[in-house]
């Protein structure tokens, strides 16, 4: 009977928690409309805002083209997806005693295999993104290099109409692939990112393809990209090297030949010494229930409020690395804005800004 | 941190230690937990809060290490 009372008595604090962790849910999952439903996603159609030849390149985000993701049919879509979300994930999440880590198959299968909600390749990318964080833009692997390769072609592309406005270039009109609205924070950031040598370079490259161009003769250009990669070869030996070994995140730091390992396990020994913050707690437990007097429900909240600090500093934290620069980012020492820094934080945020017109999130494709 | 060192990691080890690098920053979170355990016979000891300040000081040992050996961005 005892036993009984106990589990009843303790009946609201489980109820609390499964309130909360429903609450979570919804917040994710309507974060996750918000995102599907603002200007910057991308219509699951793509290509609407793309001009010219080279669709393949994910669109910038285009004021004009928005309001069509807005309509009432997208709402309800939403809703529903929202509402399917939920009830994949709210058992999953009483399932999460061992956290995320081994429910990853079963969400997979949910997902990708019931539900057909992601494809399996977007969810890998998805997991990816989610566990590198700023990692996700680290020089790791040759699809990086190409991603940002791919960038600057667009950069050039967009600079390049700009360009041939002013100058009535027009053997660079014809292989556009941005909107000049689309372009003109993409540029802003470019030049802002690559500093002035860089954008010089960029510039130089530019007057000798416009020369180029005028010298063939070729009037208006054919459209076929070729000369797109033409531009592009001639703006990488004017300076591209230059413009993008500074550009932002990890590429502040170029690779050594040889690992100095005093450095890596100074690094390390950061990462345990994080780690060593969540382990700490457990021992610890039961003698800050006893000293506080509280029971140990309560001292497990505390661990809750670990977690909850943790993700929120953590959401913090990795937007800081993204702007700043990794190497300032994990001693904490976000101030000390001197030129140098800014000018850094503004390739850092060149880079984003890059990435951010790169990168796709998995989309969820609506049954 | 946890976003951060990886990234710096990955950009701070030539080309051919990548693997091993990143390989041994995998080992920081099992390794961190761990060590918070066998530190609870201290708790017996020092209290809560003495092996709750050693960590705290484990955290900015490690970040003046991290200050110290890892060079500034160029």
């Amino acid at each position: 009977m005892q036993d009984v009372l106990d589990v009843v008595e303790r009946l609201p604090a489980l109820m609390k928690g499964l309130a909360l962790a429903a609450a979570g849910l919804l917040i994710g999952a309507g974060l996750r409309m918000l995102q599907n439903l603002s200007p910057l996603a991308v219509p699951a159609g793509g290509g609407g805002r793309l001009r010219g030849g080279g669709g393949a390149h994910p669109a910038v985000a285009d004021p004009a083209g928005a309001g069509a993701a807005c309509d009432v049919d997208g709402v309800a879509a939403a809703m529903s997806t929202v509402l399917l979300l939920f009830a994949i994930f709210a058992p999953l999440s009483l399932l999460a005693v061992g956290g995320l880590i081994p429910l990853l198959p079963e969400i997979q299968r949910q997902l990708v295999v019931e539900h057909g909600l992601l494809s399996a390749r977007a969810f890998a990318r998805g997991l990816r993104a989610g566990a590198g964080g700023a990692g996700a833009e680290h020089p790791v692997g040759r699809a990086d290099g190409l991603a940002h390769r791919r960038a600057l072609r667009v950069l050039l592309a967009a600079l390049g109409r700009q360009c041939c406005r002013r100058r009535r270039c027009c053997a660079l009109a014809g292989g556009g692939w941005l909107s000049r609205n689309a372009a003109r924070p993409l540029v802003k950031a470019f030049r802002r990112g690559a500093g002035a040598a860089g954008a010089r370079a960029v510039r130089g490259g530019w007057r000798a393809a416009c020369r180029l161009g005028s010298g063939r003769g070729t009037g208006v250009g054919d459209g076929d990209g070729l000369f797109d990669r033409d531009l592009a070869r001639l703006a990488a030996s004017a300076g591209r090297a230059r413009a993008w070994r500074g550009g932002g995140g990890a590429a502040v730091l170029s690779a050594p030949a040889h690992t100095r390992w005093a450095e890596v396990l100074a690094l390390l020994a950061l990462g345990v010494a994080g780690a060593l913050q969540l382990g700490k707690v457990p021992p610890a437990l039961l003698a800050i229930a006893g000293e506080f007097g509280v029971g140990l429900p309560w001292a497990a909240a505390l661990l809750s409020f670990f977690a909850l600090v943790a993700a929120l500093a953590g959401l913090a934290a990795g937007l800081a690395a993204a702007r700043l620069g990794v190497r300032r980012a994990p001693a904490g020492r976000g101030g000390g804005a001197g030129g140098g820094g800014l000018r850094r934080g503004g390739r850092a945020l060149a880079a984003v800004a890059v990435r951010r017109a790169r990168a796709r999130g998995p989309r969820l494709s609506r049954p | 941190m946890t976003v951060a060192a990886p990234t710096l990691l990955a950009a701070r080890v030539a080309e051919r230690d990548r693997n091993l690098a990143l390989a041994m920053w995998s080992t920081f979170m099992p390794a961190g937990i761990t060590l918070g355990m066998l530190a609870a016979p201290l708790v017996e000891q020092l209290g809560w809060r003495g092996v709750w300040a050693g960590a705290a000081a484990a955290v900015w040992a490690a970040a003046a290490a991290v200050l110290l050996l890892v060079p500034r961005a160029g």
